[in-house]
This record gives C-alpha cells, sequence and structure tokens, in this order.
C-alpha cells in the first residue's frame, strides 16, 4: 500500500477524538511504570475484560498508549531514587540518579520526559512512513546476527563499570550465569536450581531487579541523613520552574543524540524478543562511545539519560511492527495486544495494510497522539516529582522496601520471589559497597537467557561448528562494529596520552 | 575504630572485594556439577560463561596477590563494615523483612505492610506517633488499594482484606 495522506489525517482526527480513552491509559501506563515489578504486560492481561469488551479501534488505542506511558514512567524512579521502574530504565539510573544527587532532579527528569516523548514521537512517525519496509528487517537478522548483537549486551559491561573494567566483566559474567540458571530450552533439563521448582523457568527478572536496585539501594542509602549531597540539597531546595525550562533546552540541544538514539531503540524493538532492556543500554554505550565527553558518563551527564530513555520509547513502535506487519509479537506485550486482536478476529500479517489500513497504521498514529498527550501531561510535574528526592532516607529507605517487595511478589504471586529479591538485595549491596557495579549483573541476567536461546540455534544449525557465528555478511558488519565500540575508547586514551591529556579508559 | 590500621597505612582494603568472586567460583563449581554430565546443548552456554568467569576472576585475584605483595594492599573489610551504627540498622532491617515476609501469609498484605513500615521506620530512628501511624498506614492503605481492590493481585488476604471485602 503506497503513502495516503487523506487516510493518516483521518487517523489523526480520529485518535484526537479519543483523548478520554487515552488521557487515562497515561495516566494509568505511568504510573504501572514507576511501580517496580508492574509493567504493561501484567496491566493489559489484568485489563483484557475490559479491552475485550471494546470495540478493536479503541483498545488498540488504549493499550498503545498504556504501553508508551509505563516506558516513560520507569524512568522517574529510577533518576529519584536509583531504582528503575522497568527494565527498560535501568540505564537511566547511571546518570539520572547522579544528577539528583547533585540536585539537578528536576533537569534530569525534564530530560527523561522530553527524551522520551520525542524518541518515541520520532519512531512513530517513522514506522508510520516506512513499514512495510522496516518489516523485512525481522527477516535479515537471525540468530546468528542476534549473537553479535547480543555481545554488543556485553560489552556494556565492561564500559559501563569502567572504573575497573575486570570487577565489571566479573560482575556481567557472574549475572550471566546467574541467567543461565533454570531448565535448558532443548531437553528441559533443570540447571543450578537449588532444587526449587520456582527456578525451573530461569530467575525472574522483577525480583532480580528490585533486589539489585531497590533493597541494596535502601541499605545503602541508610547511613546517610538524605540521598543528596551538600550542595545538591542546598539547590534542590531552592529549585523553581526556571530548572524546568533549563532541562528543556539541554534537552532541545541535544536533539541529534535524541534522534539518533531512538532509531537504535526501534531497530532494536523490530527484533523479536531483545526489548527496551537491551535497546537503552546498547543506545547508553553508543552514545558513550561516540561522545566528545565519555568520561563525564556516570557523573550525572545529560547525554547519559537521554540516550537511554530515547531509545527505550523507540523500542515501543518498533516491538509492534512484526506484529502488525508479519502477525509476530516483538515482545510480551505486543503478544497481549495480539491476544486481543486476534479475539476480534482481526488477521495480522501483511493483508492487514491492505483489508484494514485504518487498523495498521491506526496504532502508530494513536501512538503519536498519546506521546502528545503525555508531554502536557507530565511535564509540570517534573518540579514536584523532584521534591521525593529531598524525604529524609528514615522514611525514603522504609517506603522503598515497603512497595518495592511487594512488588516483587506481583509478576509470578510466589511468596519466593520476595525472599529471593531479598537475596538479590545483599548480593547488590556487597556489590555496591565494593565497587562491582550492580547494572553489571543486571545486564548479564537479562541477556543471560536469550544468548543462550540464540547461541544454541546458531550452533545446532552448524551441528556445533562455531565458524557459524563469522559465516553472514550482516553478522561481519556487526562484529567488526562491536570491534570498534571495544576498541574506540582505548585509542582515545592513547590519542590523549600523546597530547599529555592521559587519562584512563572510561575515567 | 573508625579507622582501620590498614586505612591509616593508606593500603587499599581489598577483603571485601573478594567476596563477589569468592561467591562467583562457588555459583560457578555449583553450576558446573549440575550440568557435567548433560548434552552439549544444554551445557554449553554454562560451560562457555563459567569458564570465561573463572578466567577473569584468576586474573583478578593474581592482580589482588601482586597488591598484596608489594604491601599496597590488605585483606581488610572495612568497607563493608563500617560504620558500625549503621550496620546495626542494617541487620536490623533485614531481620525486619525477613519476619515481613514469613508473616505476609498469615497477617495478609495490608497488615503486614503496615506493621512492617512502622518497624523499618523505628529501626531508623523516628520515634513520633504521627509520622510512624499516618505514613504507614498510607502506605498500607495505598498498596491495598492499587494492588488488591485496583488490580486484584492475589496477594495473601487477612483479616483487614477480609474485613474491606464488604466495602469493595
Amino acid at each position: 500500500m503506497g503513502w495516503d495522506t487523506a487516510l493518516l489525517v483521518d487517523l489523526l482526527l480520529r485518535s484526537l477524538g479519543q483523548w478520554w480513552i487515552i488521557v487515562p491509559a497515561v495516566i494509568l501506563g505511568i504510573i504501572v511504570g514507576a511501580v517496580p515489578g508492574f509493567n504493561a504486560q501484567n496491566v493489559l492481561v489484568i485489563l483484557l475484560p475490559l479491552t475485550l469488551s471494546m470495540d478493536v479501534e479503541r483498545a488498540l488505542i488504549f493499550m498503545a498508549s498504556l504501553y508508551c506511558a509505563t516506558h516513560l514512567g520507569g524512568g522517574i524512579p529510577a533518576i529519584l531514587v536509583n531504582i528503575p521502574g522497568t527494565g527498560g530504565a535501568a540505564a537511566t539510573t547511571l546518570d539520572g540518579y547522579m544528577m539528583t544527587k547533585k540536585g539537578q532532579a528536576q533537569q534530569a527528569l525534564v530530560l527523561c520526559f522530553v527524551a522520551s516523548v520525542f524518541g518515541g514521537l520520532i519512531t512513530s512517525i517513522a514506522v508510520v512512513v516506512a513499514l512495510p519496509y522496516l518489516a523485512q528487517m525481522g527477516f535479515y537478522l537471525r540468530s546468528v546476527e542476534m549473537v553479535v548483537v547480543m555481545l554488543f549486551g556485553l560489552t556494556l559491561i565492561a564500559v559501563i563499570a569502567a572504573q575497573d573494567t575486570l570487577k565489571g566483566l566479573i560482575a556481567g559474567f557472574f549475572g550471566l550465569l546467574i541467567g543461565a540458571i533454570g531448565t535448558d530450552h532443548i531437553y528441559s533439563t533443570p540447571r543450578a536450581t537449588f532444587g526449587f521448582l520456582e527456578l525451573y523457568d530461569g530467575v525472574p527478572l522483577v525480583p532480580a531487579l528490585i533486589g539489585l536496585f531497590a533493597i541494596s539501594e535502601a541499605l545503602a542509602m541508610i547511613e546517610e541523613k538524605t540521598i543528596l549531597s551538600k550542595e545538591g540539597e542546598a539547590r534542590a531546595r531552592t529549585a523553581t520552574w526556571a530548572e524546568t525550562i533549563e532541562g528543556l533546552q539541554i534537552a532541545l540541544r541535544r536533539w541529534w543524540q535524541l534522534v539518533w538514539t531512538a532509531f537504535i531503540g526501534l531497530v532494536i524493538g523490530i527484533i523479536p524478543g531483545a526489548g527496551a532492556s537491551i535497546a537503552a543500554f546498547v543506545a547508553y554505550q553508543q552514545s558513550r562511545v561516540f561522545s566528545k565527553t565519555p568520561h563525564l558518563y556516570g557523573t550525572g551527564h545529560p547525554d547519559g539519560v537521554i540516550a537511554p530513555e530515547s531509545a527505550n520509547n523507540g523500542v515501543t513502535s518498533g516491538t509492534l511492527v512484526p506484529l502488525m506487519a508479519i502477525g509476530v509479537p516483538g515482545g510480551s506485550t505486543a503478544a497481549v495486544m495480539m491476544i486481543v486482536l486476534q479475539y476480534h478476529g482481526v488477521v495480522l500479517g501483511p493483508r492487514l495494510f491492505i483489508e484494514q489500513p485504518h487498523l495498521a497504521y491506526g496504532v502508530f498514529v494513536s501512538m503519536v497522539v498519546a506521546y502528545v498527550f503525555m508531554i502536557f501531561t507530565i511535564l509540570p510535574l517534573a518540579r514536584y516529582m523532584s521534591r521525593v528526592a529531598l524525604v529524609p532516607t528514615q522514611f525514603l529507605a522504609p517506603l522503598i522496601l515497603g512497595f518495592t517487595i511487594v512488588g516483587a511478589f506481583a509478576p509470578r504471586e510466589y511468596l519466593f520471589d520476595m525472599g529471593l529479591a531479598l537475596i538479590f538485595g545483599l548480593l547488590g549491596y556487597i556489590a555496591r559497597k565494593t565497587g562491582y557495579h550492580v547494572t553489571a549483573i543486571l545486564i548479564g541476567i537479562i541477556l543471560g537467557p536469550l544468548f543462550e536461546i540464540y547461541l544454541i540455534r546458531a550452533l545446532r544449525i552448524s551441528q556445533g561448528d562455531v565458524r557459524i557465528l563469522f559465516s553472514s555478511p550482516i553478522g561481519n558488519i556487526l562484529w567488526a562494529l562491536l570491534a570498534v565500540s571495544i576498541l574506540l575508547p582505548y585509542y582515545r586514551v592513547w590519542r590523549a596520552g600523546r597530547h599529555g591529556t592521559g587519562s584512563r579508559v572510561g575515567s | 575504630m573508625p579507622d582501620s590500621e590498614a586505612g591509616k597505612q593508606g593500603k587499599k582494603a581489598l577483603g571485601a572485594e573478594l567476596i563477589i568472586p569468592a561467591l562467583a567460583i562457588g555459583f560457578t563449581v555449583y553450576y558446573f556439577t549440575t550440568v557435567w554430565d548433560l548434552s552439549w546443548e544444554a551445557k554449553a552456554d554454562g560451560l562457555a560463561i563459567g569458564w570465561i568467569l573463572l578466567a577473569l576472576i584468576g586474573v583478578y585475584l593474581v592482580k589482588t596477590g601482586a597488591c598484596l605483595w608489594r604491601g599496597e594492599a590488605s585483606l581488610s573489610l572495612v568497607p563493608l563494615i563500617f560504620p558500625l551504627g549503621a550496620q546495626a540498622q542494617r541487620l536490623a532491617l533485614i531481620a525486619s523483612i525477613v519476619v515481613f515476609i514469613l508473616a505476609l501469609p498469615y497477617l495478609g498484605f495490608t497488615l503486614a505492610t503496615a506493621l512492617f513500615m512502622v518497624a523499618a521506620m523505628r529501626i531508623l530512628g523516628v520515634r513520633s506517633p504521627k509520622p510512624l501511624l499516618t505514613v504507614s498506614a498510607a502506605v498500607a492503605g495505598g498498596g491495598y488499594l492499587l494492588f488488591i481492590a485496583f488490580l486484584d493481585t492475589r496477594f495473601p488476604r487477612g483479616p483487614i482484606e477480609h474485613f474491606l471485602r464488604w466495602f469493595f
């Protein structure tokens, strides 16, 4: 189907007319995204009776709006209290929380909101324009290429924990091995489950995330009266609307950063199974590798907030591309949407663009509208949200513990998961205190199962011959890019050394 | 002891930094024992990651050993132990989390959460009854509304949930 301006204008007007569905979905999505343990998939499953009873177009608009808003909401606790609301916001903690500690929570929140909204907007528009072509991308990225994409994620471990790359790698590979707990994908034989049936499906991500970030952070923060530095506290207490404007200016000055990292999210989102967590980390790493000031990353650098937030919202439209174009959901939330669409008798795939173009394109147009509503809903709240950082730790730590430990229960409804969160909390606390980055452990746990799936699939195709990993032109290009990503920081240090301004890699 | 002997001498305290590698070695060995006899598809990924992990830890131990040999570091656990005052609060918080998880099936979500909040705030030094009661009631009440009344998650029900069922 070719370009049809009249159809798109009609869809835009129809989506705007559904504001009464979009606004509650956006508000609910932001709340859900900000509560660790809950995500769009959980809530859409819970709300299935509601969405199934709606007209298919409205149901789709509701689900897409809620889904987009959860990706934005996840960044709020990541910035304010160092606890990502969703896995996709884990990378945001690296610089977002450091900005909060310096008393720049308001700017960090505005950066997060602007990056999320514009990242989502740009990619949604791009998808509307190029949907039939983008759908082909999923056909070219097979297991071999995916192994290399996963390895991109692995290199982040060393780069993110660059204070001591070796410790970063140890933490990352420790996480990868934890991610390999559970039954194998071919014969379903249990591995390293300590005899717990609850671990047969692998280590659940939410308790790991809550333990490593929330519980360990709460245990660590009690040594101080507030989470802010002295200068940061003084600055936060006198914060005005000007800080929101400043955040807006910082974000708009970095428009190019915002655009290209959003497209990283879009491309990774199109790959079934990859998702926001990987997209955010890849975008963070690539942003750092190609930055003129890589040494500022991890210290409260605006680019370190923009890159992951823009990418994880770029994913939202990306995951829906294979769903609409070839009937393969790009992620778990897309799978729930697929159930609703199939219930209504919608046949997904190439025919959808011819038979029901208002649905195929309508979902992306409604995402554009949802993002527009989102920025006006959330931006004025940044000033008030940033006040959370001023709450004394004697209240903040119990609040974090109370809300997040129960959040560990929510996805699978096992008490076991709450205990698991505590164990990860203790591991995370030791890691924090001894310089092993908890983010590196989490990346490992996220990537572990995916890496195994693609690696074993590739090796089975080649009957165990590892040369298959270097057999694809696209894969080889990705290998070369991976090598550049690893070597570029060392080259920069070498060049700086020659000019007498030497510094350590990543320090 | 505000400063350790090692700290006074300007040595790096590396003892605590060996805890994660020790845990990693223990877990890797355990992982290997559970996959050793399985088919290659089931163990290839874990073995590859495990051997790389052991190699990385080996390099780290050599590096640490060299620091100790040169007298630049000690095996002190200072970063993990101090400040001692916060350590007591931390242990009490961990104990209260354990009690919270164990009591949840019996007390139900709302009552257990409220009691946990009171205990955690008391441990961290909140003495005034007004914030103790209002904050814990707000968290437990908000949690009840969000998780049970609205999202209908299957949190363990207790006396408060059974009572409130008449209203929601």
